[in-house]
C-alpha cells in the first residue's frame, strides 16, 4: 500500500503576510499566512515556479503592448501622448485588478468604452505580460481542479466574505476544510475601563462610558514621534525583564523604523520594523552619474557624486577632488588639474592611466543639453558601467546586507538598460534630461528597507510581538501598546462609474466594494484593544496628518480619557518607568578672555600673511582656533558661492586679461566687453560653474556686465594714472616686529615714472572699507606696501581698493587715480605711521598670547580694559565676528 | 450639459467671530448624514487647513458615534474632505485621462513650484541673452533690487505677474497685452518727455559741484557722503548707468550750508527728472518687457511641467475648472456629488472661488461657510470685491444667507466693545445683522475688558522691555482665565496669552524682551540652524559624512560637555602636537559621541540621508545633551521640538528632490539646509503644545483664539497697494458663470527706492484717482485686519501704544476715537459701560523666577551583552564538524540534463516534480515547461529521478506517509526563530526520515563532501523535529536527485 501523503493545517488571516503579534508556536505541518503566503504555499504545491516577475519588468512589458494598440480615440490616448510611463503603470494596475476581480482577459462588445479600449490592450498583453496575481490565482484555481494538494484545513480568522471575491474562490478550490475562527472577543476583567472599553466598542450602549483611570487604559501625546520612541524601548525593556511571563505587542501602522532606531540606540533588540525608501546610497550612484552628463555641468551633483559613501571612483580620491570640487566649483581649472595629479600620484604606476580614464570617463565626460537630449547608447554606456562598478562592489564585500543592496542596485541599473534599449526599437534614440529622470524613477521601483537591520532577540528572554496592522491582532496580550495612533488604512476607492461597475461585474469582473472594505476596516481596528488583557496604551503624536479613526470612535465614546503629556515626569511616573535625575549642564556661556595655561606656549608660525595677522590682532580666538588648534570646516562646508565665488572669478578674470594685454595705455577699452563676453563661458566651467546653475542665468548676466563695466572702469583709472604695466598676483615676502610676512598682491600698478599703486581687489562692501579708510584701518594695504618696500620698491607704494561690484575705486589719501574716490583718514596719520601702531598691537597681542590669555572679540561680549591696546596702538572695533566659523564653539547667548 | 442652474442650491452660512462656525458645520453635516439626506461617499468639503480637514472629519465622527450611526461614522473614511487642493487633486487624479494628462501625476508645493518656475523662464530666455541683459539693465536703472543685497529682483516681479494672472485664470496672450496698458497707465500721470540732454548737463553740473565743494573747508558728514556720491554718479553719468533714485538722490542735493551754492545747478537739472525721456523709456520698456517675459515665461512653465510630469496647486484649479465642462465628468459628479461645503470661502483665490461656481452646479446640496469681514489674504490674492460682488449676485438670486448671530467665544463686555467698533466701522458695506453678534457667555465683571497699556520708551527694544513687564505683572497678579472646557476660572498661564503683531521684526524685537524677562514664549521664526540643538545634530551628521572636518568634532564636544573652551582648546592643542595621530581623527578614541559617530560610519552605504541624521543624533546622544542644558523645562521641550523640526526640513529635502526625481544624498541634504539658512527659511518649532506664550501676526491669528490677547502696532501706517502688481477690480455685474471675464492686472514698477516724500511726480500719483481707489481698498482691508485682531480675545484685549501717541493710521480706519479706555469703565457709544483699565509701563528687569532646573533622562538597564537574530534560516546554518557520512544507497545512474542550465533553476523543478508526484498529481510535463528546463531533462528523467527515490525508500524503511514541502517551526532555546521547508519528510513505524534533495550534477565522488556540508541544516531540522513531534528521527540524507544516490548523514 503506499504511503500517505502528508497534510498541512493552515491558519490564514488578511494581514497575516506581516508580522504577527503572538508567540510562534512550535509546529510541523501548519502555517499561519496571510494571502500572499496561500497563494505560495499552493504554488509550491502545484510546482508552479515562485520567481516572479518585478513590477517594473511587467511595467515594460505591458508598455510595449499599449504601444502596438493606442488609437487616437482611446481614452488613455492624450494623457499617453503626455506620458507613456504614467499611463502605463496606470493601465496595468487596472487590469491587474480586474484579473484579481475575476476577469478573463475579455469583454464582449457593446460595453462601455474605457472598458472596450483595455480589452483591446489585453489582446496582446494576455500573451506578453507575466502574470499578475490576479492571473495566478485564476491559473492556480483552474490547476485545482485536478490536482491534489495536501492541505487538511484552512482555519480562518476573518470570515471568508472578507475577502475579495477571487480570493474567496481560491480558498474553496482548495477542498480544505474551511475552519471558521471566532472573532476576536473581549479579553480583559469586565470591570476594569479596558474592559468596559472592549465591551462598549462591541456594543454600544448609547451613553458615554465613565471610566475610573484605573491605568488599564492610557493615552499619551508627544508633538513628534521621535519624542515617544525612546519612552517606549524604555517601557519595552522594563516590561520584559520586569514582567517576563507577560506579553507585550507593539503596534506601529506606520513609522515603526524609527522605533527600531530608538530600541537599537537605548540597547534593546530591534523589533524588525522597516521602512522601504528609495533614497539609499546604493541607489543615488546610477541618477548622479547621469546628472554628470548634462551641460553645464552641475557642481552641486559633482560634490554630491564625489562625497558620497559609494560610487565607482575609489573613495581615497573622490576625498581629495571633493575638497577641490567645493572650493573651485566646476572642472578644467589648474586647482582641479593639480587634484587630479595628486590623486594619481597615489597610486602605483601601473594603475595610473586607468585611474585617470576612470576620472575623466565620470567627470570630464562630453556634456549634452538637457532639452535636445543624450542618445540612449551613452546613457546605456553609464549604467552598464555603474553595473560593473556594482557587480565588482559586490563581489568584493563581505557584508550580505550589503551584497543584497548592491544586487537590488545592479538590478536597477540593468533594467534601465534595458528600457533605453525598448524605447530605441521604438524609434527613440535620444533622451532629454527629464526623460531619463522618469526613466530612472521607474526602474527604482519602491526601493529597500534598511537592509543590515534585522529583528534581533535577546537570548534568554522574552521579546515583544511587533504589529505593522490593527488587523493582525488574534491572540491575547497582556499589554498592547498603539504607537503613533494615526490614520494609516486608505479604502480603495474604484475609478470606475456607476455604468462601467455595472458592467465590469456582469462580466465576471467582481471588485470588492468600498463599504465591504471598511465594515472590514471596522472589525480590524477594534483588534488590538479586544486582545488586550491588561493594559492598552496609545501614544498620539502632535505631527500626524489625523488621528485613527478608532481613536475619534474611544474618545468620543468616553469621557474623561485624559491625554497625558507623554514627556511629563508624572506620566513616566504613571507607567512606572525609571527616570533618573541627571546633572544639568549650561551651555558654555560667552566670556571675552579665555585664560589658556600660561605654560602652554603656541608654536610660532614661519610666515604670517595678512588674513592671519589680521585674526591675531583683530580676533585672536580665531587665530588660535585657525592657526594654532587647526580647527577647520570640513570640505561641505567650503562649497563657494556668493561674493567670494564672484570675487573669485573676478579675479581670475583680471588676471587674465592683464596677462594678454600688458601694454596699458594702449587698450582700447571699447574692445573689453567683448573680451569678457569670450572669455567667461570658459572662465565659468572651470572655477564659477555655481554660476551656471538652472535658474541662475540673469544673476551670471548681470556679473558679466558687472564684470565688464568695472574692468572698464579699473582700465580707465590706470590709462588716467599714466600706468604703463601692471601686476597681478605679486607674491612677496617682508619681515614685521615679530617674524616673516608673505602674501601676494592682488594688483601692482606702476606708472611710466616708476610710481607704484596696490590695488586690493574687492567684490563689494563699498561703505564698509570707506568707512574703515577714514577711521584709518587698513591692515591688508598696509602688509602689502610692507611686501613692495622689502623687495625694493622706491618709495612708499599708493594704496587703493577698487570695488569690483560698484567700479568704484577707492584712493587712500592721494591722487595717483584721478577719477578716484580720495579717502583721508580721520586720524591724519600716513601709512607709516599706521603700520607703526600695527607692529605696537602685535606686540601687546603677543604678551596677551604668551601669559595665554586669549581675546573672544564676539557678539555678545563686552570689550574691558585688557581690549585696549593702549594711545599707541591700534583703535580696536568693539567685535569682530563676521565671517566667523567659529560662531558655535565661542559660548552661547542666554537666550540661545 | 448644462448643469443646473448656477447657485440655486447655495447656502451661505456668514460666520462672524467667534460664532461657532465649526460646530455649526459639524451639526449641520451630521443632520444630513444621520438623516440619510446624503452619504459619506458623496460629501466633498474643503478646509483651509489640513489641520481643519483632519478637525472636521474628526468632529463629524464623534457626533456620528455619537448618535449611534457606527456605520456611517465608519463610512466617513469615503467622505473627500481636505485643502482645496487636496480636494482638486483627489478629482483631477480621478479623471485623469479625461483631461489628457498622466494618471500619477506628482503635485509639486509652491515651494518646488518656484524652484521650477525659475528654470522655465530661463528656458524661456535662453538664446535671448539680449533680453536678459536689457532686464538687468533696466532693473539696475530702475533699481529693482534688494536693498540689502543688491539682487536684482526683476525676475521675482516677473514671476509676481505670472503667479497672480494664473490665479485670475488669464492666458499667456491676455498677459502679453499688459504690459502696454500698464506704461501707459502709469506714464499718463508723469509730465511729458522733454527732448533735451539732461545727462550731459547733469554731468557737467556734477563736475562742477564736484571741482567747487572743498570738503576741507564743509567738514560735515552730509557734504562728505554727497560727494562719494557724486564720486560715483560722475563715473555712472559717463557709462550711462546712473540709476533713477540716485538722480532723486542727486535732486534733494544734501549737503552743508557752505556747499550748498555749489550743488544749486546740479539739484536744479536733477528735479527735473520725470520729463527725462530715458526714463519714460526704461519704465515702458521694463513693464512691457516683464509682461512678455511674464507670457514666454508662463508657456515654458507649463511646457516644463508637463515635460515632468507635475502639475501645481493652480494647475489643477484651472485643469479641474476646464474639466467640468467634460460631459463624462459632469455626469458621474452629478451622479455622486451629494453635498458639496466650502469652509472658509472668503479666502479662495479668484480661480477658485470660480471653480467652486461651477463645481456647485453639480452637488444636490451646497453649502459655503465663511465670513466676508475676515478677508485678509488681499496681498496673496484674494479678492474681497470679487467675492462680494459674487455674492451679492447669488443672494439677488433669492439665496438668503444664514447668519450666526451668536457670540461663543467672548465676554459680553467684549462682545459689546466688538459691536460698537464694527458695526459703524462696516456700515459702508455690511447691514448691522451681520456684524453685531449677541453674547452667549457669562459676564465677567471682575476682569478688564479692554486694556490699554502705554509703552514709555523712546526705542523699540525699550518699549518691548516694559511690555514684559507688563505681561510678568499680569501673570502675578492673580489674574484668572476662564477654562474653555469646563467654563470654571483658573490662573491665568503662559498659553494664555498671544502678542499679535503687525510683521515678523517687531515679533522678533518682543521676542527677545520677553525672553531676556525668562518668559516662555512660542513663535514661528527662522534661525533652527544657528540654534545650539541644531548646531550639535548637524555637527553630528557632517562628521559622519566628512571625516576631515574637525571643526564639527570641535562643536560637538562642546555642546556635548559643555566644557570651558579652554579646557578642551588646552587639549587639542596638545593632542596635535603628537605627530603620530592624524588631526582629524581627535577625540575619537575617547568614548563618547566621536567614537560612536565614527563607529556609525561604516553603515553610511546603507542610510538615507533623514535616517543618517536620525542616527547620527541617536549615536551622538544628541537628545541627552540637550536635555541638560535647559535652562528650563519649556526651553528643553522647545528644543527637543527644534530637533523635530529639523528631521522634517530634512524630509522636506527629501520629498524636494522626488517632485524634481532627482537624487537625494546625505552631502546634498547638508548643503540643502545650508542654503535653507541662507533664504532664513529654516524655520524654528512653533512650539504647538508648549505652554508659552505665543507671538504671532495679526495676519497669522486668523481662526485662532486665546483669553488675552495683546495688540500690538496698531498705528502703522497704511500701505496702499499701488505700486508693483494690482488686479484691477471686476467689471460689473459679475457673470456668474464666467466670474473671472475681463480682469485685469497692471504692473507699476517701483522706480524711486528709498524715496516716497518730496518727489512731486509720486505725490501727482498719490492724489489721482488711481491712488484713491487703491488707499479706500487698503483702508478697507485694514479694517478686516482690525475686525479679525480685536476678536481673537476671550477675555481680555489689551491695546498696547506708544506712550506719545493717542492713535495712528490702522486703528483710524475705524473712526472710533473711543476705543483706547483711559480709567476703570468705558462708556460705549451705545450707552453701555464695561470694565477697563489703562496703565503706564516703563522698562523694568524684572525677570521670572524660575525653579532650578532638574533635567531627567530615562534609566536604560545595562545592555545585554549579545543580541542574536530574531530569525535563523536552516540553511545558513554552519555544517556540524562532527559529522559524518553513514550509510550510502545507489538509486542508479546518473539522468541525462544536456545543454547549459541554470542548477537552481533544474533543481527546483526536479524539487517541484517530486513533491506534486508525492501528493498524486502528475505535473512533470508542465514543470519542466513552466521552469524552462523541458530541453534539459526529459519527462521520462525527471519522473525517474522521483520514482526510483520512492522505490529506495520504499524497500528500504517501509514507509507509512509521506511529508512534501513541509513546514516547520520552532523557537530555540536562546529564542531564535527557526521556520524551514523539509524537502521530504518520511515517516516510519520507527521514527522519521530527513531527506533534503539536491539537484548537483556531480559525481558520486563528491557526494560525501556535499552531505557534509549541509549537515548543519539537517540538524537544524531534526533539532525541530524533536521539539515539535514525539516520535523520534531515526536518520537524515540528502538525495542526489540528478547523479542518483541516497547518502546518510550522521
Ligand atoms: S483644562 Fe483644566 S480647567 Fe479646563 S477642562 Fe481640563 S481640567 Fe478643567
Amino acid at each position: 500500500m503506499a504511503p500517505a501523503s502528508g497534510k498541512i493545517r493552515v491558519t490564514l488571516g488578511l494581514k497575516a503576510d506581516g508580522p504577527l503579534p503572538e508567540p510562534l508556536r512550535n509546529s510541523l505541518g501548519e502555517v499561519v499566512c496571510g494571502p500572499q503566503g496561500l497563494l505560495n504555499l499552493l504554488e509550491t504545491q502545484l510546482g508552479i515556479p515562485g520567481n516572479e516577475a518585478s513590477f517594473t519588468t511587467r511595467l515594460i512589458q505591458y508598455l510595449g503592448c499599449v504601444d502596438s494598440a493606442v488609437q487616437p480615440d482611446a481614452f488613455y490616448s492624450k494623457s499617453w501622448d503626455a506620458d507613456p510611463f504614467s499611463v502605463a503603470r496606470t493601465l496595468l494596475l487596472w487590469r491587474d485588478q480586474w484579473y484579481e476581480a475575476g476577469w478573463q482577459g475579455a469583454f464582449p462588445v457593446g460595453v462601455p468604452a474605457r472598458l472596450a479600449d483595455l480589452a483591446a490592450i489585453e489582446v496582446i498583453a494576455r500573451e506578453s505580460v507575466a502574470p499578475g496575481i490576479g492571473q495566478r490565482i485564476q491559473r492556480i484555481i483552474g490547476l485545482l481542479a485536478d490536482n491534489p494538494i495536501a492541505i487538511e484545513s484552512i482555519a480562518l480568522r476573518d470570515s471568508l466574505s472578507d475577502y475579495p471575491w477571487l480570493w474567496q474562490r481560491l480558498i474553496e478550490a482548495t477542498g480544505a476544510e474551511l475552519l471558521h475562527l471566532p472573532e476576536v472577543t473581549p479579553q480583559a476583567d469586565p470591570s476594569t475601563d479596558l474592559g468596559k472599553l472592549q465591551r462598549h466598542l462591541l456594543n454600544p450602549i448609547g451613553q458615554k462610558l465613565e471610566l475610573e483611570d484605573d491605568g488599564t487604559l492610557v493615552a499619551i501625546e508627544a508633538d513628534a514621534a521621535c519624542d515617544t520612541t525612546s519612552l517606549i524601548t524604555l517601557l519595552t525593556r522594563q516590561h520584559l525583564s520586569g514582567k517576563p511571563d507577560e506579553n507585550l505587542a507593539i503596534l506601529a501602522e506606520l513609522r515603526g523604523d524609527l522605533l527600531d532606531e530608538a530600541m537599537e540606540c537605548g540597547g534593546a533588540p530591534r523589533l524588525g520594523f522597516s521602512a522601504l525608501s528609495i533614497w539609499r546610497p546604493v541607489f543615488q550612484v546610477l541618477p548622479l552619474a547621469c546628472e554628470l552628463l548634462w551641460e553645464p555641468l552641475n557642481p552641486t551633483a559633482m560634490v554630491q557624486f564625489l562625497s558620497h559613501p559609494v560610487g565607482p571612483i575609489p573613495a581615497r580620491q573622490r576625498e581629495v577632488l571633493a575638497r577641490t570640487a567645493a572650493e573651485v566649483p566646476g572642472i578644467g581649472s589648474e586647482r582641479w588639474q593639480d587634484a587630479v595629479t595628486e590623486c594619481l600620484e597615489r597610486e602605483p604606476e601601473s594603475e595610473r592611466q586607468r585611474f585617470a580614464d576612470n576620472i575623466r570617463y565620470w567627470l570630464e565626460c562630453p556634456r549634452y543639453s538637457p532639452q535636445e537630449g543624450v542618445e540612449g547608447q551613452v546613457l546605456a554606456d553609464r549604467a552598464e558601467r555603474v553595473a560593473r562598478w556594482l557587480t565588482g562592489a559586490r563581489e568584493a564585500c563581505e557584508d550580505a546586507a550589503l551584497q543584497s543592496l548592491y544586487t537590488i542596485a545592479l538590478n536597477q541599473a540593468e533594467e534601465f538598460v534595458l528600457a533605453i534599449e525598448r524605447l530605441r526599437e521604438q524609434g527613440r534614440n535620444t533622451l532629454s534630461r527629464d526623460n531619463v529622470l522618469r526613466l530612472i524613477e521607474d526602474v527604482r521601483g519602491t526601493g529597500a528597507p534598511v537592509v543590515d537591520r534585522e529583528a534581533q532577540v535577546c537570548p534568554d528572554q522574552p521579546r515583544a510581538y511587533p504589529a505593522t496592522h490593527a488587523g493582525t491582532f488574534y491572540t491575547p496580550m497582556d499589554r498592547v501598546i498603539w504607537w503613533d495612533c494615526q490614520a494609516a488604512d486608505s479604502v480603495r476607492r474604484w475609478p470606475w462609474s456607476r455604468s462601467e461597475r455595472a458592467a465590469l461585474t456582469a462580466n465576471g469582473v467582481m471588485l470588492q466594494g468600498e463599504d465591504e472594505q471598511l465594515s472590514w476596516l471596522g472589525k480590524a481596528w477594534v483588534r488590538p484593544i479586544l486582545c488586550a488583557t491588561q493594559q492598552c496604551l496609545f501614544v498620539l503624536h502632535g505631527d500626524s496628518d489625523r488621528h485613527h479613526p478608532i481613536w475619534d470612535h474611544i474618545s468620543s465614546v468616553t469621557a474623561k480619557l485624559e491625554i497625558a503629556p507623554a514627556t511629563a515626569p508624572e506620566t513616566m511616573a504613571r507607567l512606572g518607568l525609571s527616570y533618573a535625575n541627571m546633572e544639568p549642564r549650561s551651555l558654555p556661556p560667552k566670556s571675552r578672555w579665555w585664560q589658556l595655561p600660561p605654560d602652554l606656549a603656541l608654536t610660532d608660525r614661519d610666515y604670517e600673511s595678512y588674513s592671519s595677522l589680521d585674526d591675531y590682532i583683530h580676533s585672536p580666538y580665531k587665530w588660535l582656533l585657525k592657526y594654532a588648534a587647526k580647527i577647520r570646516p570640513g570640505s561641505l562646508a567650503a562649497v563657494n558661492d556668493g561674493s567670494l565665488l564672484n570675487g573669485n572669478v573676478a579675479h581670475r578674470l583680471y588676471e587674465h586679461y592683464f596677462s594678454e594685454h600688458d601694454n596699458i595705455q594702449a587698450i582700447d577699452v571699447g574692445l573689453v566687453p567683448a573680451w569678457v563676453d569670450a572669455q567667461m563661458p570658459t572662465l565659468l566651467k572651470c572655477e564659477g560653474a555655481l554660476l551656471l546653475e538652472p535658474g541662475r542665468q540673469a544673476e551670471c548676466e548681470h556679473f558679466i556686465i558687472v564684470l565688464q563695466q568695472s574692468l572698464v572702469s579699473l582700465v580707465e583709472h590706470l590709462q588716467q594714472a599714466g600706468v604703463i604695466s601692471v601686476s597681478m598676483e605679486v607674491h612677496g615676502e617682508g619681515i614685521y616686529t615679530g617674524g616673516k610676512l608673505s602674501g601676494s598682491i592682488d594688483l601692482l600698478a606702476t606708472t611710466g615714472d616708476g610710481r607704484e599703486a596696490v590695488i586690493d581687489i574687492k567684490w563689494g562692501s563699498k561703505n564698509f572699507r570707506r568707512d574703515s579708510m577714514q577711521e584709518g584701518s587698513y591692515l591688508q594695504l598696509a602688509t602689502y606696501a610692507q611686501l613692495r618696500l622689502a623687495a625694493g620698491a622706491p618709495s612708499f607704494p599708493m594704496l587703493s581698493y577698487f570695488i569690483v561690484s560698484d567700479s568704484h575705486m577707492l584712493n587712500l589719501a592721494h591722487s595717483f587715480f584721478p577719477n578716484a574716490e580720495v579717502i583721508n583718514p580721520t586720524t591724519g596719520e600716513n601709512a607709516a605711521q599706521y603700520w607703526a601702531r600695527f607692529e605696537h598691537t602685535w606686540r601687546w597681542r603677543k604678551a596677551q598670547f604668551d601669559s595665554g590669555l586669549i581675546e573672544v572679540t564676539v557678539n555678545g561680549t563686552e570689550p574691558t580694559e585688557n581690549s585696549e591696546p593702549g594711545e599707541a596702538g591700534l583703535p580696536m572695533p568693539e567685535t569682530s565676528d563676521k565671517f566667523n566659523d567659529y560662531q558655535f564653539i565661542t559660548g552661547w547667548g542666554e537666550n540661545q | 450639459m448644462g448643469g443646473k442652474p448656477v447657485s440655486t442650491a447655495i447656502h451661505f452660512i456668514s460666520a462672524g467671530a467667534g460664532s461657532g462656525k465649526t460646530y455649526r458645520l459639524t451639526q449641520k453635516l451630521n443632520d444630513l448624514l444621520s438623516q440619510q439626506a446624503v452619504s459619506p461617499a458623496g460629501v466633498i468639503a474643503t478646509t483651509f487647513t489640513k489641520l481643519a480637514a483632519g478637525e472636521l472629519q474628526e468632529r463629524v465622527r464623534g457626533a456620528l458615534i455619537d448618535a449611534g450611526q457606527l456605520v456611517v461614522a465608519n463610512e466617513m473614511e469615503q467622505a473627500l474632505i481636505g485643502t482645496v487642493n487636496s480636494v482638486c487633486g483627489e478629482i483631477l487624479r480621478r479623471f485623469a485621462f479625461e483631461a489628457g494628462i498622466p494618471p500619477d501625476q506628482q503635485v509639486i508645493d509652491e515651494d518646488q513650484g518656484d524652484i521650477l518656475f525659475y528654470r522655465a523662464m530661463e528656458q524661456a530666455l535662453t538664446g535671448n541673452k539680449s533680453t536678459i541683459r536689457k532686464m538687468n539693465i533696466l532693473a539696475q536703472r530702475l533699481q529693482i533690487a534688494d536693498t540689502q543685497t543688491k539682487q536684482q529682483l526683476w525676475r521675482q516681479e516677473v514671476k509676481k505677474i505670472v503667479d497672480t494672472a494664473r490665479a485670475n485664470n488669464q492666458s499667456p496672450d491676455t498677459i502679453r497685452a499688459l504690459g502696454k496698458s500698464s506704461a501707459d497707465s502709469l506714464l499718463a500721470y508723469f509730465p511729458p518727455a522733454i527732448d533735451r540732454k539732461f545727462d550731459d548737463e547733469l554731468l557737467g553740473a556734477v563736475n562742477h559741484a564736484l571741482a567747487a565743494i572743498d570738503t576741507e573747508y564743509d567738514k560735515t558728514q552730509d557734504t562728505s557722503k554727497f560727494v562719494s556720491l557724486l564720486t560715483g554718479a560722475r563715473a555712472a553719468l559717463i557709462h550711462r548707468r546712473l540709476t533713477w533714485p540716485e538722480w532723486i538722490s542727486l535732486s534733494k542735493g544734501k549737503v552743508g550750508a557752505k556747499s550748498r551754492d555749489h550743488v544749486a545747478p546740479l539739484i536744479d537739472i536733477a528735479t527735473q527728472f520725470a520729463s527725462h525721456p530715458q526714463l519714460h523709456k526704461d519704465l515702458r520698456d521694463f513693464t512691457e518687457l516683464a509682461f512678455a517675459i511674464a507670457a514666454d515665461s508662463l508657456i515654458a512653465y507649463q511646457e516644463m511641467k508637463r515635460q515632468k510630469g507635475l502639475i501645481d496647486f493652480v494647475d489643477q484649479e484651472q485643469r479641474l475648472y476646464q474639466l467640468l465642462d467634460n460631459p463624462t465628468v459632469a455626469t458621474t459628479l452629478g451622479e455622486e456629488l451629494e453635498l458639496l461645503m466650502v469652509d472658509e470661502f472668503q479666502d479662495t483665490s479668484p480661480i477658485q472661488l470660480a471653480l467652486f461656481l461651477k463645481l456647485s452646479r453639480l452637488a444636490d446640496r451646497v453649502i459655503w461657510v465663511g465670513d466676508i469681514k475676515q478677508s485678509i489674504y488681499g496681498f496673496r490674492g484674494s479678492d474681497p470685491s470679487l467675492m462680494d460682488a459674487v455674492l451679492r449676485r447669488v443672494i439677488e438670486q433669492g439665496n438668503a444667507p444664514e447668519i450666526l448671530g451668536d457670540s461663543w467665544r467672548s465676554t459680553p463686555e467684549l462682545v459689546a466693545y466688538a459691536n460698537n467698533l464694527f458695526v459703524p466701522a462696516f456700515s459702508d458695506t455690511l447691514g448691522a445683522e451681520q456684524v453685531e453678534l449677541n453674547p452667549q457667555r457669562a459676564p465677567l465683571p471682575e476682569q478688564p475688558a479692554v486694556e490699554t497699556w502705554r509703552l514709555q520708551g523712546g526705542r523699540k527694544d525699550v518699549r518691548a522691555r516694559a511690555l514684559a513687564g507688563g505681561i510678568t505683572s499680569l501673570l502675578d497678579s492673580g489674574r484668572q482665565a476662564i477654562d474653555k472646557h469646563c467654563n470654571q476660572p483658573r490662573p491665568l498661564r503662559y498659553g494664555d496669552i498671544a502678542i499679535l503683531c503687525r510683521n515678523h521684526d517687531n515679533l522678533g524685537e518682543i521676542a527677545n524682551a520677553l525672553a531676556d524677562a525668562k518668559l516662555p514664549i512660542r513663535y514661528k521664526r527662522p534661525g533652527l540652524l544657528s540654534t545650539p540643538e541644531c548646531c550639535l545634530a548637524l555637527a553630528c551628521l557632517r562628521r559622519l559624512v566628512d571625516p576631515l572636518d574637525n571643526l564639527a568634532s570641535a562643536e560637538i564636544h562642546s555642546l556635548s560637555t559643555c566644557e570651558n573652551p579652554e579646557a578642551w582648546i588646552s587639549q587639542r592643542l596638545a593632542y596635535i602636537e603628537a605627530p603620530e595621530k592624524p588631526a582629524h581623527s581627535w577625540l575619537e578614541d575617547m568614548q563618547g559621541p566621536l567614537a560612536n559617530l565614527k563607529a556609525l560610519r561604516s553603515r553610511m552605504p546603507y542610510l538615507t540621508p533623514v535616517e543618517a541624521l536620525r542616527t547620527a543624533i541617536d549615536a551622538a546622544g544628541v537628545r541627552e545633551s540637550i536635555t541638560r542644558w535647559g535652562p528650563t523645562p519649556q526651553r528643553t521641550q522647545h528644543r527637543l521640538n527644534n530637533l523635530a523640526a529639523l528631521l522634517n526640513h530634512a524630509q522636506d529635502y527629501l520629498d524636494q528632490c522626488k517632485a524634481q526625481s532627482e537624487p537625494a544624498t546625505t552631502a546634498g541634504l547638508i548643503l540643502w539646509l545650508r542654503a535653507l539658512a541662507d533664504a532664513e527659511e529654516d524655520t524654528q518649532a512653533s512650539g504647538g503644545n508648549e505652554d508659552a506664550i505665543q507671538l504671532v501676526t495679526h495676519h497669522g491669528a486668523k481662526g485662532l483664539e486665546w483669553p488675552i490677547v495683546v495688540a500690538m502696532d496698531l498705528c502703522t501706517e497704511l500701505k496702499p497697494r499701488l505700486w508693483g502688481l494690482t488686479v484691477l477690480p471686476s467689471p460689473s455685474p459679475i457673470d456668474l458663470d464666467d466670474p473671472l471675464a475681463n480682469r485685469t492686472l497692471r504692473y507699476w514698477p517701483r522706480f524711486f527706492g528709498n524715496h516716497s516724500t518730496k518727489v512731486e511726480v509720486l505725490d501727482t500719483i498719490t492724489e489721482s484717482q488711481d491712488g484713491q481707489n487703491a488707499l479706500e481698498q487698503e483702508v478697507q482691508e485694514s479694517k478686516r485686519l482690525l475686525y479679525v485682531s480685536l476678536t481673537r480675545a476671550r477675555d481680555g484685549l489689551i491695546l498696547c501704544m506708544d506712550n506719545k501717541r493717542a492713535s495712528g493710521p490702522w486703528m483710524d480706519t475705524l473712526q472710533a476715537g473711543w476705543m483706547l479706555p483711559d480709567g476703570d469703565s468705558l462708556i460705549l457709544p451705545d450707552g453701555r459701560a464695561i470694565p477697563c483699565r489703562a496703565i503706564e509701563l516703563v522698562e523694568t528687569n524684572n525677570v521670572t523666577a524660575a525653579p532650578p532646573y532638574q533635567p531627567f533622562w530615562p534609566e536604560f538597564p545595562g545592555l545585554p551583552d549579545t543580541l542574536l537574530s530574531l530569525r535563523k534560516n536552516p540553511s545558513s546554518v554552519a555544517p556540524v564538524e562532527s559529522a559524518s557520512i553513514g550509510e550510502i544507497i545507489t538509486l542508479g545512474d546518473r539522468i541525462e540534463v544536456n545543454g547549459s542550465y541554470d542548477p537552481a533553476t533544474l533543481g527546483s523543478a526536479l524539487h517541484a516534480v517530486i513533491a506534486t508526484t508525492i501528493m498524486g498529481q502528475q505535473a512533470t510535463s508542465r514543470i519542466l515547461l513552466d521552469y524552462g528546463v523541458h530541453e534539459v531533462i526529459s519527462i521520462e528523467a525527471a519522473d525517474t529521478c522521483c520514482r526510483r527515490l520512492i522505490e529506495a525508500l520504499d524497500d528500504n524503511f517501509s514507509p507509512t506517509a509521506f511529508y512534501t514541502e513541509y513546514p516547520l517551526t520552532y523557537t530555540t532555546p536562546s529564542g531564535q526563530v527557526v521556520t524551514g521547508w523539509i524537502d521530504l519528510l518520511v515517516e516510519t513505524e520507527e521514527g522519521l526520515i530527513v531527506i533534503d534533495h539536491k539537484a548537483s550534477p556531480r559525481g558520486r565522488s563528491e557526494w560525501e563532501e556535499i552531505a557534509l556540508s549541509y549537515s548543519g541544516q539537517l540538524d537544524a531540522y531534526v533539532e525541530g523535529l524533536r521539539t515539535c513531534s514525539s516520535k523520534p528521527v531515526i536518520s537524515k540524507w540528502i538525495h542526489f536527485a540528478v547523479s542518483g544516490g541516497l547518502v546518510s548523514v550522521i
